[in-house]
C-alpha cells in the first residue's frame, strides 16, 4: 500500500513562457506548505538536464517518494520527468503533473489570476501524487507468427511479408482456392497484363513456402488472447504436399492477426430497373471479365454491335446507403472497353459516366488509351433498361445537355461496385472490430494509422478496409505485413500499467463492469463469481469503474479517492 | 392456461398451501420460498422443503418487512441446487428481475408464483394487530374481490403500498388472482400449461371482473401517488434532498433493506469515504461547520444515482427508516421521471437491459453540443 | 464594484484523448479564456463518475463541465456514448432533487478544437455569473 507521502514539488519557468505569468515563487513558497510536501523548488527549465537532475539528487539526499512537477501538458513530459523520478529512485507512477503553461500561463493574463490558478493547480497534484501507488512497467512476451484471414492477393502478399521474416503464417482462407476476385479476372489495368501470368506463380509462392500454411474451405471460429498472444481456432482443411486434408478444428497460437478478407461485388438485383438477372444482355463487369477471357462476347450467338458500359452501379448512390466511390470501377470500364474494341474493332462502344475518376498512377492515360481506341465516353445518369425485340434500351438522363436519350444496345456492362462482404460482421464480433459507415472495416485512423485497427495487434490489408485496386492492396498488405512484424520481431509489447483491479472481497458479480467494458478485459471468474481483469487487455478507460457502484473494481492511477481528492481541494 | 385451485370450506389460505404442497409432492419443486409463520407467531419468509411443514405457511399474510427478493437471490443464484418455487409479491417480482439482470438470482428452475396483492402492513403494525385479535384477512380478501381494499379499521397499509400503482400480479410464471375474484370457487391461476397438467389441472375461466377490479385499485393507488408525489416534489424543490434528508443519522438502513442495493459493502462504508482527521478540520474551516457524519447527501444521491432507475417501489426502505424519513417517496417520485428518460420499466422483463450499460450511438444526438 | 464580482469556479474533468488536448492546443494557440476552471485529467468521458460531479457540487464549486470526444470518436470506442446517457440520468436526478442541473455541463471538444474549448470555459463562466453562487457553497448541514 502507499508509504507515507515525501512529496517533492518542482515549479518550471519555462524560460519566461511561464514565469512571465505566474509568480512562480510565490507558488513555490506556496506548495512547500502542503501536506506531505517535503521540499519545493522553482527552475527556469526543469527538463533542460539540470532541471532533471534537481530532482534525482533531491529524491536520493531527501529520500523522496513522490514527484510533482508544475509545468507544461504531461502529453508533452510525462515521459521526461518519469524517468527523472525513477532515475531518483522515484517509482516512475509516483509522479504527477501540474499543467501551469497550456492551462494557465498561455491562455490567462492577469498574474494574480494565473498565480492564484497555478496554486490550486499544484495542490491538486500533490492531493492525488500523495495517494498514488507504485506500479511497474509491464511487458508481456509475443508468440511469434501471424494468422492472416483471407486468401486473396492481399492476404497472400501479407503472409508472403511474415513468412519472408522468418515467422510461421497460417492462410485462412473461405473458399476452396486462392487469389480472391483476382482469380476471376482476365487482364488487369493499368497494363492489360493477363492475370494468368502472374497470379498462379504468387499463389504457388504461398503454397511452396515453408513457413506459409494454408487452410481452405476454412473459416475462423473463435479468437482468444490480445496483441502478442492470440489463440485463433480456425475450421477447415489443412494443404499439405499431399492435397487438401480432412475438415477439421485447428487451434493456432500467434502474435498478430491481418484480416484480408476482400469485397463483394454489389449485387444488381438491388437496381430493378436495370433488368440484372431479367435480360441476358445485361451482365456485370465481374462477368465481362469471364466472357473476356473466353474470348465469347456474344448474345444470343450472335456478335454485339453496340456495347454499353455504366458506371457507378451501386455506388456513390446514397439511397442505396453507399454514398462512397468505389475507386476501381472507372479503370475497369476503361480497360473492359479497351478490350471489347480490340476484340471486335467493328463494335461501337459507349461507356455512360457520372464523372470519371481515373486517378492514380497511369490512370488518365489509360483512360486516354481508351478513348482514342474509339470507346464513347458520354455523361449521363442511366435511369432504366428495358427490351425491345432481342435487344434493350438504355434510358440516359444526359446531365449535359439536359434532356433524355434513349440507346439501343446488345450487350450492357454494369460496373458494380465494391461493398463489404456480408460476413464481415461475423470477423468484426470475433475481432471486436469497428465498423465505419460504410460497412468497411474502421482504420484506427483515418490518416495516421491506415492499417491499425482499435484492437492492438490486428490488422487491415486490401479491400476489407475500403475499395482498392491490386497496387494499392499490395501497398496496404505489405504496410499491414511490416506493422504485424514490429511485435514480432520485438518479441514483447508493452502493456500499460494503470488498468483496472478487482478486489474480489467488493465484488458481488453483477457482470456490469464485463458488460461495458469494450475490450472483453474482465471476466466473471465462473468458480468464485467474481470479476477478474486480464491486465493485457485492460485499456484503462475507466467504464468499468464508473459502472461498479461499490467500486470494487478501480483503475489505479485514477482510483476513486485520488480523483476526489483532487475535486476537494479544487473547490476549496 | 387458466384454472382455478380449489378452495374448501372457504380456506382460502389452505387452498394455497395445499397448491403449494402439491408442488413439492408432485415433484414439480423440492422446495418453496414462502413467507411462514414462526412457532412464536411472526411471519419471515422460509425455504421449506417438507411439504408437512407447509401448515405454518401463510402466503396471504398482510405484512412486509423484507422484499422476498433479496432471500430468493442468495438460494438461486449458483448451481448445484434443486428446483424452487417462490411466492411473492408484485413489488418483490419486479426486484428480483431486476436483480437477475444484476446477477444476484437467477430465473433457471425457479417457478415464480406471484400473488395479487391487496396491500401489506409494517412490521411494528402487524405486531400490534396481532397482539390485540388479529388480523382480518376476509375483509382483506373480500376489498380484493370487490376493488374497495380498506385497511383495518385503526391501522394503514405502508406507504408503498398507499400508493401502489402495480398490486396485481404481471409477469411470473404461475399468477394468482386475488382481484375480482370470487374465491369460493376455487382461486384463479394463470399458469403454463405444462405445470397445470402435471398437477392435474383441468381450465376454468377466470372471473371476468378481474381487469375492472384491478383498475379500480389502481386508479385510486395512482391517486394517492401523484398526490404525494406532488407532496414530496415541493419539498425536494424548497428544502432541497439535503432538507429532506436532514434528520437522517446515516444508520443506512434504508440501503441494507433496498433490495436494489446488491453491493457486498455499500460504497458508503468503504474506506474512500474514511476521511483523514484533518480533512474534517478543513471542511469545518471553508464552511465554518461541518454536518457530520459527513457525505450524508452525497450518500443519498449517490444512492439514487447507483439504484433509482431499478428502483420498484417495495418502500421497505421507509418502513426501516429509524427518523421516519420518505425514503421510498423520494426514490419512487425521483425514479420516475429518470426511468421516463430512458423509456425503462425495473422489473418488466428481464430482456429489458439496464440502462446504464447500453447505449445507441444515434441517441441524444444533440447533447453535448451547444444548449 | 467590479473587484467583489462573483467569480464561479468550475470544477472540468476532460478526457485525455480529446478534450484534454483541445485544452492544451488552446494554450498552444494563446487563446485566452477566464481563469475559472479547473481541469482534472482522466482517460475518457466514460470514467466521469457521478460520484465525482455530485462531491463537486455539495462541495460547493458553483459549475462541473464534462469534456469528452465526439460521438463516434472516443479513444475507447463508445465511452462517449456511455457517458452521454450516464449525465443524462444524473442531472434528471439532480433536477428531482432541487438541485440546479444546469451547473453541470456535458461538452464533446476534439483535441483541434482549442477554440470551442476556450469559447466553452468563457460561456459558462457568463453563465454562472448571471446565474449566482452555488448555494451549496455556504450550506453546512449537507
Ligand atoms: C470486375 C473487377 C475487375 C477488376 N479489375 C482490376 C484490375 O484490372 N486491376 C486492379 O488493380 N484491380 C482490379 N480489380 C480490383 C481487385 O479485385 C481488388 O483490388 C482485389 O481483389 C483486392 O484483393 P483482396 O485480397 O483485398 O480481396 P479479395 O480479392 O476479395 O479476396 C478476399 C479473400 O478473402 C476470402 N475471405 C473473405 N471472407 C473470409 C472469411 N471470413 N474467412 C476466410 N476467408 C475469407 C475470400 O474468399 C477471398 O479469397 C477488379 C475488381 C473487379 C470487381
Ligand atoms: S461491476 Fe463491480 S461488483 Fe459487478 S462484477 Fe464488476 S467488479 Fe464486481
Ligand atoms: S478500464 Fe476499460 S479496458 Fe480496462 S477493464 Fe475497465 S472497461 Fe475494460
Ligand atoms: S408495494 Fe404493492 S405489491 Fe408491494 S406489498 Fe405493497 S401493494 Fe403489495
Ligand atoms: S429504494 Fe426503496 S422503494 Fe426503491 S427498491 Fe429500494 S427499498 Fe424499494
Ligand atoms: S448505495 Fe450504491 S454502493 Fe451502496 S449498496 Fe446501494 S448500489 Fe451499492
Ligand atoms: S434509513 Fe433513514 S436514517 Fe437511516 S440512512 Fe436511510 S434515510 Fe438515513
Ligand atoms: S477517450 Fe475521449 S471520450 Fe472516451
Amino acid at each position: 500500500m502507499a508509504s507515507r507521502p515525501r512529496i517533492g514539488v518542482y515549479i518550471c519557468h519555462c524560460g519566461t513562457n511561464i514565469a512571465a505569468t505566474v509568480d512562480v515563487e510565490a507558488v513555490t513558497e506556496f506548495a512547500k506548505n502542503l501536506p506531505g510536501v517535503v521540499i519545493a523548488r522553482h527552475y527556469t527549465y526543469m527538463c533542460s538536464e539540470p532541471g532533471q537532475a534537481l530532482i534525482k539528487e533531491d529524491a536520493r539526499k531527501l529520500g523522496l517518494n513522490r514527484v510533482v512537477v508544475a509545468s507544461c501538458s504531461p502529453r508533452m513530459h510525462e515521459p521526461t520527468f518519469r524517468a527523472a523520478s525513477q532515475e531518483g529512485g522515484v517509482n516512475p507512477y509516483q509522479f504527477e503533473m501540474a499543467n501551469i503553461r497550456e492551462q494557465c500561463s498561455w491562455v490567462h493574463h492577469d498574474r494574480d489570476e494565473a498565480t492564484a490558478k497555478a496554486k490550486a493547480l499544484v495542490v491538486a497534484a500533490v492531493a492525488k501524487a500523495a495517494r498514488l501507488e507504485p506500479l511497474e512497467d509491464r511487458e508481456v512476451g509475443v508468440t511469434p507468427g501471424a494468422v492472416v484471414i483471407g486468401g486473396g492477393v492481399a492476404g497472400m502478399v501479407a503472409a508472403l511479408d511474415v513468412a519472408e521474416a522468418g515467422f510461421p503464417a497460417y492462410i485462412v482462407e473461405k473458399s476452396d482456392h486462392l487469389g480472391g476476385h483476382v482469380a476471376d479476372l482476365n487482364r488487369t489495368f493499368p497494363d492489360l497484363e493477363p492475370v494468368a501470368e502472374w497470379l498462379p506463380g504468387l499463389i504457388e509462392r504461398v503454397q511452396s513456402h515453408p513457413n506459409i500454411t494454408v487452410f481452405l474451405n476454412a473459416q475462423v471460429a473463435r479468437v482468444e488472447g490480445y496483441v502478442g498472444n492470440f489463440e485463433v481456432t480456425v475450421s477447415g482443411s489443412k494443404v499439405s504436399g499431399s492435397g487438401l486434408g480432412e475438415p477439421g478444428t485447428h487451434s493456432l497460437q500467434v502474435g498478430a492477426i491481418i484480416v484480408a478478407t476482400g469485397y463483394k461485388v454489389f449485387d444488381p438485383h438491388r437496381k430493378p430497373e436495370f433488368g440484372y438477372g431479367l435480360y441476358p444482355q445485361v451482365i456485370t463487369t465481374l462477368e465481362m471479365e469471364r466472357r473476356l477471357a473466353e474470348g465469347d462476347l456474344a448474345v444470343d450467338g450472335k456478335e454485339p454491335e453496340h456495347v454499353v458500359f455504366i458506371k457507378c452501379v451501386g455506388s456513390r448512390d446514397k439511397q442505396l446507403g453507399n454514398p462512397y466511390c468505389s475507386r476501381v470501377c472507372c479503370m475497369i470500364s476503361a480497360k473492359q472497353a479497351q478490350l471489347v474494341r480490340q476484340a471486335l474493332p467493328d463494335t461501337r462502344v459507349t461507356v455512360f459516366y457520372i464523372d470519371v475518376r481515373t486517378f492514380g498512377k497511369r490512370g488518365e492515360e489509360f483512360y486516354d488509351e481508351a478513348r482514342r481506341s474509339g470507346v464513347r465516353y458520354r455523361r449521363g445518369n442511366v435511369s432504366e433498361i428495358y427490351r425491345r425485340g432481342d435487344r434493350v434500351v438504355v434510358r440516359v438522363e444526359d446531365t449535359f445537355l439536359r434532356r433524355t436519350l434513349e440507346v439501343e444496345a446488345d450487350l450492357v456492362v454494369l460496373a458494380v461496385g465494391m461493398e463489404a462482404r456480408q460476413d464481415t460482421d461475423e470477423i468484426a464480433t470475433l475481432l471486436k472490430l469497428p465498423r465505419s459507415a460504410d460497412g468497411f472495416f474502421l482504420e484506427a485512423h483515418p490518416k495516421l494509422r491506415p492499417v491499425d485497427t482499435a484492437m492492438d495487434g490486428v490488422f487491415l490489408a486490401g479491400c476489407c478496409q475500403g475499395p482498392k485496386d491490386i497496387p494499392d492492396t499490395i501497398a496496404q498488405a505489405r504496410a499491414a505485413a511490416a506493422s504485424a512484424l514490429i511485435p514480432l520481431l520485438r518479441g514483447t509489447v508493452p502493456v500499460i500499467s494503470e488498468t483496472a483491479v478487482v478486489d474480489p472481497e467488493l465484488c458481488a458479480g453483477c457482470g456490469m463492469c464485463v458488460e461495458v467494458c469494450p475490450f472483453g478485459a474482465p471476466a466473471l471468474d465462473p468458480l468464485w463469481g467474481v470479476s477478474r481483469v486480464n491486465a493485457v487487455l485492460c485499456k484503462g478507460c475507466g467504464a468499468c469503474a464508473v459502472t461498479c457502484p461499490s467500486k470494487a473494481i478501480q483503475v489505479r492511477h485514477f482510483r476513486p479517492d485520488q480523483i476526489l481528492a483532487q475535486v476537494d481541494v479544487l473547490v476549496e | 392456461m387458466q384454472a382455478r385451485i380449489p378452495v374448501e370450506g372457504g380456506d382460502v389460505v389452505a387452498a394455497l398451501r395445499g397448491f403449494l404442497r402439491d408442488l413439492l409432492e408432485k415433484e414439480v419443486v423440492e422446495a418453496v420460498v414462502v413467507p411462514m409463520v414462526t412457532p412464536s407467531g411472526a411471519v419471515t419468509p422460509a425455504l421449506v422443503a417438507d411439504p408437512a411443514l407447509l401448515d405454518a405457511a401463510d402466503p396471504l399474510t398482510p405484512v412486509m418487512g423484507l422484499n422476498a427478493a433479496r432471500v430468493v437471490g442468495p438460494v438461486t443464484i449458483r448451481e448445484p441446487r434443486g428446483k424452487i418455487a417462490a411466492v411473492l409479491r408484485p413489488c418483490e417480482y419486479r426486484a428480483l428481475i431486476e436483480l437477475v439482470k444484476l446477477q444476484q438470482a437467477s430465473l433457471d428452475d425457479l417457478v415464480t408464483v406471484v400473488v395479487d396483492c391487496p396491500g401489506t402492513y409494517t412490521v411494528p403494525d402487524y405486531e400490534t394487530m396481532r397482539a390485540n385479535g388479529g388480523v382480518d384477512r376476509e375483509a382483506l380478501l373480500a376489498g380484493a374481490r370487490t376493488g374497495e381494499v380498506a385497511p383495518q379499521e385503526g391501522y394503514a397499509f405502508r406507504d408503498a403500498c398507499q400508493m401502489c400503482e402495480r398490486p396485481h400480479a404481471e409477469g411470473g410464471d404461475v399468477q394468482v388472482w386475488l382481484f375480482g375474484a370470487d374465491l369460493s370457487a376455487g382461486i384463479p391461476v394463470s399458469l403454463p400449461d405444462d405445470l397445470a397438467e402435471q398437477l392435474g389441472f383441468s381450465p376454468a375461466e377466470a372471473d371476468g371482473r378481474r381487469a375492472e377490479v384491478v383498475e379500480k385499485v389502481v386508479s385510486a393507488r395512482t391517486q394517492v401517488r401523484d398526490e404525494r408525489f406532488a407532496e414530496i416534489r415541493q419539498r425536494l424543490e424548497e428544502e432541497g434532498i439535503e432538507g429532506v434528508f436532514a434528520a437522517c443519522i446515516r444508520c443506512h438502513n434504508c440501503m441494507t433493506n433496498c433490495p436494489i442495493c446488491y453491493c457486498k459493502t455499500c460504497l458508503f462504508k468503504s474506506p474512500i469515504f474514511e476521511h483523514e482527521p484533518i480533512q474534517y478540520m478543513n471542511w469545518a474551516r471553508r464552511k465554518g461547520a461541518f454536518r457530520l457524519p459527513a457525505d450524508t447527501t452525497l450518500f443519498h444521491l449517490t444512492r439514487l444515482n447507483h439504484m433509482v432507475l431499478s428502483c420498484i417501489g417495495c418502500g421497505v426502505c421507509t418502513d426501516a427508516c429509524p427518523a421516519d424519513l420518505p425514503v421510498g417517496r423520494v426514490f419512487r417520485a425521483v425514479g420516475q421521471e429518470v426511468q421516463a428518460v430512458f423509456d425503462y420499466v425495473p422489473g418488466r422483463d428481464v430482456e429489458e437491459p439496464l440502462p446504464l450499460v447500453t447505449f445507441k450511438e444515434d441517441e441524444w444526438t444533440e447533447v453535448g453540443e451547444e444548449e | 464594484m467590479e473587484t467583489t464580482e462573483f467569480e464561479p469556479k468550475i470544477v472540468a474533468f476532460l478526457c485525455n484523448w480529446c478534450t484534454y488536448t483541445g485544452a492544451d492546443l488552446a494554450g498552444t494557440s494563446r487563446i485566452q479564456y477566464p481563469p475559472n476552471v479547473r481541469i482534472i485529467r482522466l482517460m475518457c468521458s466514460g470514467s466521469v463518475d457521478p460520484t465525482y460531479v455530485l462531491k463537486a457540487l455539495l462541495d460547493g464549486a458553483d459549475g462541473v463541465l464534462i469534456g469528452g470526444c465526439h460521438p463516434g470518436d472516443c479513444h475507447y470506442q463508445s465511452g462517449n456514448y456511455k457517458a452521454r446517457r450516464r449525465i443524462i440520468a444524473l442531472k434528471e436526478i439532480l433536477k428531482q432533487a432541487g438541485m440546479e442541473e444546469d451547473r453541470v455541463w456535458l461538452r464533446w471538444i476534439s483535441a483541434s478544437e482549442g477554440q470551442r474549448f476556450a469559447d466553452t470555459v468563457r460561456k459558462m463562466t457568463e453563465f454562472l455569473k448571471e446565474k449566482g453562487p452555488n448555494p451549496m457553497k455556504r450550506e453546512w448541514a449537507v
